[in-house]
């Protein structure tokens, strides 16, 4: 099992962890809070020094966005994996860049996350079939014809099927919690930013601070807000059979990423 | 100002009968959709699994005939019907079904217009002649995100409604002359990208305390009107009768453990949980005269479970405001006419005497 690291913005005293063998770097759920390029290279570098392996985390992207990434993807090295959460990233990178490896990220791969969808002891909702992460094979065939050999999902909750992917395909798991949401409304900027909601620069009030959203109506309904994404947590932190790489999330315990 | 012909925007109403599609035909409507579920395809697709991410009981047209009777209709009136298909993804056999049923409803409904998410579904039904709408639950943000779905074969994309800053949508517009591409003419209200959320709105949501009042939409209005904005929101009255688990407004904000509680932080972040801004923009109708420009082809006029008469007051609303856009170019004149118009649509004073959140300020973002 392969371990990786998802960091969003590189540590100080960044030294390494010994403790797993892939850099991720960028950002998954919002532009704004993508690295620059320059960022993107002294990542990069800091991977290659201590011996790891590197992917680059994209997230959903307008035409500003996308513009922004592209002079980071050149720092990328022959083989670097992009993890891809927009169909037009994808459509760029095999036109453009095929000398990287797309990888389908969470936003593209899609899964049932909803958490209701089971109880908890795992049993489906009432009249439901059990929910599953079984993509159809037409889908798989339409990645496989832009050069992905790897599809990401979160945790799944209980009683959550993964089905095992085809023998040319991996299957990468996010810990320790399963996105439910994410938005462009950011309470964030709206609380701490007024005026920047959709501007295209971000002061990024939301760094370092995951927080607990607790329903006043529904007990059940406990998420944590990290950055402009609602995740919740599955209570097994046991991966499915079939995934082969384990993507630690650094942001989600600021006080303890490497444990 | 030399300002280019552009033919006036087409108006997407939603339909659920026969009647439906004269009526709002009538108001001009210029092409309806509508969603379907059909209990015999139930088994196959997952017990209360929709084709279309809405319940069973939602808005969906339950038999065949019935849509076949609105599809003869809107040919008559000279009109197109499309149907919602838009799961974001399907497993296989639900990918099989999905295409089955496009071919029987084809058939048996006249039905050849689909709205569609799945990739490889846009591609197959694209392929064997369908007129292939990309659902905004594809989220389509950026012009090679719209390029990709043009080379599937889907001749429209409709934008998610989180693409809101004029330059956003000019450019994508621009960088794809060959698609048409439609907005929302009337917001959701809901925060979240529904292209990326992962919450089932086929699953029931905990029904709200005051659910018996709450449902009466014409009754919440007047104790707005009488009470006022501020305080109803504070009661939190909202048409909205259920709880969904994703509506910010319900929740309280709390430091993870291991961090440095700071209440003052929490609580400011807590205070904007149910704000306007947070919560979308009342009305967009001054957009209209921007889209018109930026070359939007079509705009769409929610939503299909609402009563008949509110979708009737919409369409005509909207389909006066796509005519003037194209007739009537003067920003000015046109933002006191939209606003004349909102009032119309929806009894209501436009946002900016109520403090609401004005979607023509979105798109001036920046």
């Amino acid at each position: 099992m392969e371990a990786a690291i998802f960091w969003t913005r590189l540590p100080n005293d960044f030294a390494g962890d010994a403790s797993c063998s892939r850099m991720y770097f960028g950002s998954l759920t919002c532009e704004l809070l993508m690295p620059t390029t320059e960022q993107v290279g002294a990542a990069r570098d800091a991977a290659s020094r201590h011996g790891k392996s590197f992917s680059l985390v994209t997230p959903w992207l307008t035409d500003a966005g996308l513009q922004r990434l592209l002079p980071a993807l050149s720092r990328l090295h022959p083989g670097d994996e992009v993890i891809v959460n927009d169909w037009g990233l994808l459509r760029r990178i095999r036109r453009d860049y095929p000398h990287l490896t797309p990888v389908s990220g969470l936003l593209v791969t899609r899964q049932s996350r909803d958490w209701r969808a089971t109880d908890a002891a795992g049993n489906p909702a009432a009249g439901r079939v059990p929910p599953s992460f079984h993509p159809s094979g037409s889908f798989l065939d339409l990645l496989r014809q832009f050069g992905v050999k790897r599809l990401e999902i979160c945790q799944p909750h209980r009683g959550f099927v993964v089905e095992r992917l085809p023998e040319d395909l991996r299957l990468s798991v996010y810990l320790p919690w399963s996105l439910l949401t994410l938005t462009r409304r950011c309470p964030w900027r709206t609380a701490f930013a007024p005026g920047t909601l959709f501007s295209t620069s971000c002061p990024q009030p939301c760094h370092g601070r995951p927080t607990h959203l607790r329903s006043r109506h529904d007990a059940s309904a406990q998420y944590v807000l990290l950055w402009n994404a609602w995740f919740t947590e599955p209570p097994s932190r046991e991966p499915p059979a079939s995934a082969d790489r384990l993507v630690f999330v650094a942001d989600a315990s600021p006080a303890g990423a490497r444990r | 100002m030399n300002i280019p012909f552009r033919p006036e925007m087409r108006v997407v109403a939603p339909a659920c009968s026969e009647k439906e599609v004269s009526e709002l035909a009538e108001a001009g409507a210029d092409e309806f959709f509508c969603g379907v579920y059909l209990e015999t395809w139930s088994p196959r697709l997952g017990k209360g699994t929709s084709t279309n991410r809405r319940s069973p009981s939602m808005g969906q047209v339950q038999s065949v005939d019935e849509l076949a009777r609105m599809a003869r209709c809107a040919r008559q009136l000279g009109r197109e019907i499309s149907l919602t298909f838009n799961r974001d993804s399907h497993t296989q056999g639900q990918y099989d079904v999905a295409w089955e049923m496009a071919q029987e409803l084809r058939r048996c409904a006249g039905i050849d217009h689909f709205i569609v998410a799945d990739p490889p579904l846009v591609a197959k039904l694209a392929e064997q002649g369908f007129h292939v709408t990309v659902s905004c639950i594809a989220n389509v943000l950026n012009s090679d995100a719209a390029s990709f779905f043009a080379e599937l074969g889907a001749r429209r994309i409709i934008l998610p409604e989180e693409l809101v800053r004029a330059d956003e949508i000019c450019g994508l517009v621009q960088r794809n002359p060959r698609l048409q591409i439609e907005v929302f003419a009337t917001p959701t209200g809901c925060m979240h990208m529904q292209g990326l959320c992962g919450m089932d709105h086929d699953l029931d949501a905990p029904p709200h305390p005051l659910l018996p009042v709450l449902s009466f939409a014409p009754l919440i209005r007047t104790i707005k009107r009488t009470i006022g904005r501020p305080l109803a929101s504070v009661l939190r009255l909202r048409r909205q009768h259920l709880i969904w688990p994703c509506a910010l407004e319900h929740f309280r904000a709390l430091p993870l453990d291991g961090l440095a509680p700071d209440p003052a932080l929490w609580e400011k972040l807590e205070s904007v949980f149910s704000s306007q801004f947070v919560r979308g923009p009342d009305c967009t109708f001054c957009n209209i005269l921007f889209w018109h420009h930026a070359g939007v082809s079509a705009v769409k006029v929610l939503a299909r479970q609402d009563p008949l008469e509110i979708r009737v007051r919409r369409t005509r609303a909207i389909s006066h405001l796509c005519h003037l856009a194209a007739t009537k170019p003067e920003t000015e004149a046109f933002r006191s006419e939209s606003r004349a118009a909102f009032r119309s649509a929806f009894a209501l004073p436009c946002h900016e005497d109520r403090h609401g959140a004005c979607g023509y300020e979105w798109l001036a973002s920046d």
